[in-house]
């Protein structure tokens, strides 16, 4: 799975980073590579079989008091 | 190009509150929805030609409009990642129980990236062709339906208390917030004038539909089946047998689901992608795209463990979160806004 997930990673890296490289679209390539960080941190852990903590949790975490209320009965 | 966002899950906590008058907390929900659309429209023509991401800067100063954008962008991801999810397991659980969730997850993000690739235009032509099929198919399907459905199911009408209304109309009011996108579309709309009455009647044609699956939904089961049921549609469209050939119609609603969560997701996905290039002050969202896929497919996975998990977030927390960013941000913008007197170039 890890080695799919590297294929993967590095077909995107493939497709993208040669034209933006030839454009000298700096910026585009810092968005792009900030964002890939971002794909590799919550996918890595994920097929290794970590356990990321969801956001979803802090999302409910924030609005549990009006969440409770609104508790079917 | 008329933009319309089809909502087909009908939320358990809206039955259970509003029990027989559930139709009658989406009319609730729809009002809102046009409420909450003037303010997003109104908020956008102070600044002709832009989109969300490029006027907050210019209303709160260039760093806080930035993280308020970025905020949206989460906000973008995540409604995208929740209509993937939604659509996903479903299939799952209703269809193919055999066959891992990322797969599903895999594909639905390859096409949106895809159609984003395309552009807007794309997605808007892809709606034109869906829309009429899935209209059509509702409403057939609402007909065949008549012979399983019991008017006593819906009566008493009004019978529900003002709280439990009020509480049951939060679900699909959130739903119907989701024309925030429309901050970052309206620039892109062929017909600048008529915006208003687009989105009126976009939001309208929505409550149609919404009101044609609940109505059908609650005649045939009643208030209390309904919110039992994980997928209340599909049950009701497995009730459908005439004459014991015209049966087995499972199929329909799931081909209304998934087109109409492809443009809905797409849109959202095209949404985040403009946002954060605007954020970054690029000039071409399109090298952004294949990282946000990755982004939407591990989200998609890693946020609920389960469809009870995610239906429960959906109903409770959900509302609120949406509506902080839906209602209430662009309300303070709009009045940030007409206290400066910017905005008029």
């Amino acid at each position: 799975m890890i080695f799919l997930l590297s294929l993967v990673f590095l077909i995107i890296i493939y497709l993208e980073v040669p034209p933006l490289v030839k454009n000298k679209s700096w910026r585009e390539l810092i968005a792009f590579a900030v964002f890939l960080w971002l794909g590799m941190f919550l996918s890595v852990p994920l097929v290794l079989g970590f356990d990321l903590p969801s956001p979803t949790k802090a999302i409910e975490a924030i609005f549990k008091p009006l969440a409770n209320w609104l508790k079917p009965p | 190009m008329i933009y319309a966002t089809l909502i087909l899950f009908i939320p358990q906590n809206t039955v259970a509150y509003a029990k027989q008058d559930a139709w009658l907390s989406f009319l609730i929900a729809f009002a809102g929805g046009v409420l909450i659309s003037l303010v997003v429209i109104n908020l956008s023509l102070c600044f002709p030609g832009q989109t969300l991401f490029e006027y907050l800067p210019l209303i709160l100063g260039r760093w806080p409009g930035k993280i308020i954008g970025f905020f949206y962008v989460w906000l973008f991801i995540h409604f995208c990642t929740l209509v993937d999810r939604e659509y996903c397991s479903t299939v799952v659980a209703a269809f193919m129980p055999e066959t891992p969730l990322v797969v599903f997850l895999i594909h639905g993000t390859i096409m949106f990236a895809y159609i984003t690739y395309c552009g807007l235009e794309v997605l808007a032509r892809i709606n034109q062709l869906f829309l009429p099929l899935n209209v059509s198919l509702l409403t057939i399907l609402f007909v065949l339906a008549t012979p399983e459905m019991k008017v006593v199911n819906i009566l008493p009408v009004f019978d529900t208390g003002l709280l439990p209304l009020a509480k049951s109309t939060l679900t699909p009011l959130s739903w119907f917030g989701e024309i925030i996108t429309l901050a970052v579309v309206i620039p892109y709309l062929a017909e600048q004038k008529n915006v208003y009455r687009l989105t009126i009647k976009a939001l309208f044609f929505v409550l149609v539909l919404i009101e044609i699956a609940t109505l059908g939904v609650l005649l045939v089961f009643g208030p209390t089946l309904t919110s039992s049921y994980l997928f209340p549609v599909l049950s009701g469209v497995k009730m459908i047998n005439i004459a014991n050939f015209i049966e087995r119609l499972e199929i329909f609603p799931l081909i209304v689901w998934i087109t109409s969560g492809t443009v809905k997701a797409t849109l959202f996905f095209w949404a985040a992608a403009l946002g954060s290039a605007q954020l970054f002050g690029l000039k071409d969202y399109r090298p952004l795209i294949l990282p946000l896929a990755v982004i939407v497919t591990a989200l998609g996975y890693l946020l609920h463990p389960s469809i009870i998990d995610l239906i429960n977030f959906l109903t409770q927390a959900f509302p609120f979160y949406a509506l902080t960013f839906e209602f209430i941000i662009p309300l303070l913008l709009l009045m940030v806004v007409l206290i400066k007197g910017s905005g008029k170039k």
